[in-house]
């Protein structure tokens, strides 16, 4: 048995099954920021951090330099555990064993938008707490103003393609942008009747438009690969935590760090 | 900068040239001229890559198993086709066969490969270790330069698939995720 605990659980096989299955669908629906940048791993739940790959000099002790002695230490990202809590109902897993399968599970579905909200939040805006900095904050260029009318996005969005074409960032790329500014998007037309859509579709050179929970403003940013990693501990995976008479809970976890490569591959949009 | 995927890709574009230069030759001795560097290459890309790409495969693909287990069993066939051909004179009708027989299995192993286990990899591996690996992979290659002190006998797929578990398994405890991974393809 592991941390999840998952045997210890009152939930039949189905009922895992379920669960399991409308978590994954909830999940890669909220998780915006994977679908435009690398990820790394699963390395396990015991993987702790990410190697930076670079040093930081410390002093010899006192007591020790009768030599010469050069010393340095390690630098490393310390992963960040996120575990989000929620409940199921019991009544709703018998059913399951008796072939229900519409189970009721709208806690776990505001669990997985929590858990995608947190995860874009720390790619595009960093978390400095856990250390981590986010693409908006690493991105050396000026930040473009997209204002409200989605008629004018394509001329703003591939100007900024223009921008990192021109510093040597490989395309297609793609526009994060905030779940209002996606719904906005997708209702617009330009003259003529051509989707604003698929005008920015072309000018992100094939790319893609993500509706992306958590991020203020928008990002346009290269999807070409090398340039931000995701790297995961464990990947997302629902455990047991306790239950009474009537009520399940259980939880979301991941453990993550995330690294900015290559600042220059991304442009902000406010 | 190397990335393993494409270090293999170069690979498989040489054998693809290779075989068809093969088909405007006529004489034994050119035959043999060409063959050679082909057969030699045949026989350490496979090394290669068992030594470098299936092992780290392994550990992070999705379908790894299966994957590997096809790879190795046609690196057997190949193999085999290439050592058929050794033992014939090159333009005879049985190097002929051998030759064929090691184009197709090597066709369809590249097929395979491209479609399934470079693909399956490049979704789960970040590009500093595709880089690694790739300078890995040529470092192989460059040590066993004309196929010096490589291995041309059969591998077990089931035992090699093994053994490579066994390995990763010290480091890589199981999955017990969701498996969602990067949605980057998506």
């Amino acid at each position: 048995m592991n941390h999840l605990l998952r045997e210890l659980a009152p939930i039949p096989a189905d009922g895992w099954q379920q669960i399991d299955d409308e978590a994954r669908e909830r999940l890669t629906t909220h998780l915006a920021a994977r679908k435009m940048i690398d990820v790394a791993g699963p390395h396990g739940w015991a993987h702790s951090a990410t190697s930076l790959g670079r040093t930081r000099r410390i002093d010899v002790p006192e007591a020790a330099r009768e030599r010469e002695a050069l010393v340095r230490q390690r630098r490393v990202l310390p992963l960040v555990e996120v575990c989000v809590p929620f409940t199921v109902e019991r009544a709703e897993l018998d059913d399951a064993e008796r072939g229900a399968d519409d189970l009721e599970l709208d806690d776990l579905d505001r669990a997985a938008a929590q858990v995608g909200l947190l995860e874009n939040r720390a790619v595009f805006h960093g978390w400095p707490d856990a250390g981590i900095g986010g693409i908006i904050d690493a991105s050396p260029y000026q930040h473009r103003t997209l204002g409200t009318d989605p008629q004018r996005y394509p001329h703003v969005v591939a100007n900024a393609v223009d921008t990192l074409r021109c510093n040597g960032i490989g395309g297609p790329y793609a526009l994060a942008i905030n779940p209002d500014g996606h719904t906005a998007i997708v209702e617009s037309t330009e003259h003529g009747g051509l989707l604003v859509l698929d005008h920015l579709r072309r000018a992100l050179g094939g790319g893609r438009v993500k509706r992306t929970p958590g991020i203020t403003g928008a990002v346009v940013l290269s999807l070409s690969g090398g340039d931000f990693t995701l790297e995961l501990g464990q990947d997302l995976a629902v455990g047991y935590r306790h239950h009474d008479a009537g009520t399940l809970t259980l939880y979301l976890e991941e453990s993550f760090s995330f690294r900015v490569r290559e600042p220059d591959a991304a442009i902000v949009l406010d | 900068m190397t990335d393993i995927t494409s270090a293999i890709l170069d690979d498989h574009d040489r054998f693809r040239r290779a075989f068809a230069e093969l088909d405007d030759l006529a004489t034994p001795d050119e035959l043999a001229r060409a063959w050679e560097p082909l057969a030699t290459l045949l026989d350490l890309h496979a090394a290669a890559e068992e030594a470098v790409f299936y092992p780290e495969l392994i550990q992070r693909g999705t379908d790894a198993e299966d994957e590997t287990l096809d790879a190795v069993g046609d690196h057997n066939e190949i193999r085999d086709a290439v050592a058929e051909a050794r033992r014939h004179p090159a333009g005879s009708a049985a190097w002929r066969a051998a030759v064929r027989q090691a184009r197709t299995a090597n066709s369809e192993h590249m097929a395979e490969e491209e479609d399934d286990a470079l693909a399956d990899f490049r979704r789960h591996a970040d590009p500093g270790l595709r880089e690694e690996l790739g300078r890995r992979f040529l470092a192989f290659k460059a040590e066993h330069e004309n196929g010096e002190g490589i291995d041309t006998g059969d591998v077990d797929p089931e035992r090699y698939v093994a053994e490579q578990e066994q390995k990763a398994g010290n480091e890589i405890p199981d999955d017990v995720s969701l498996g969602i991974g990067g949605l980057k393809e998506q």
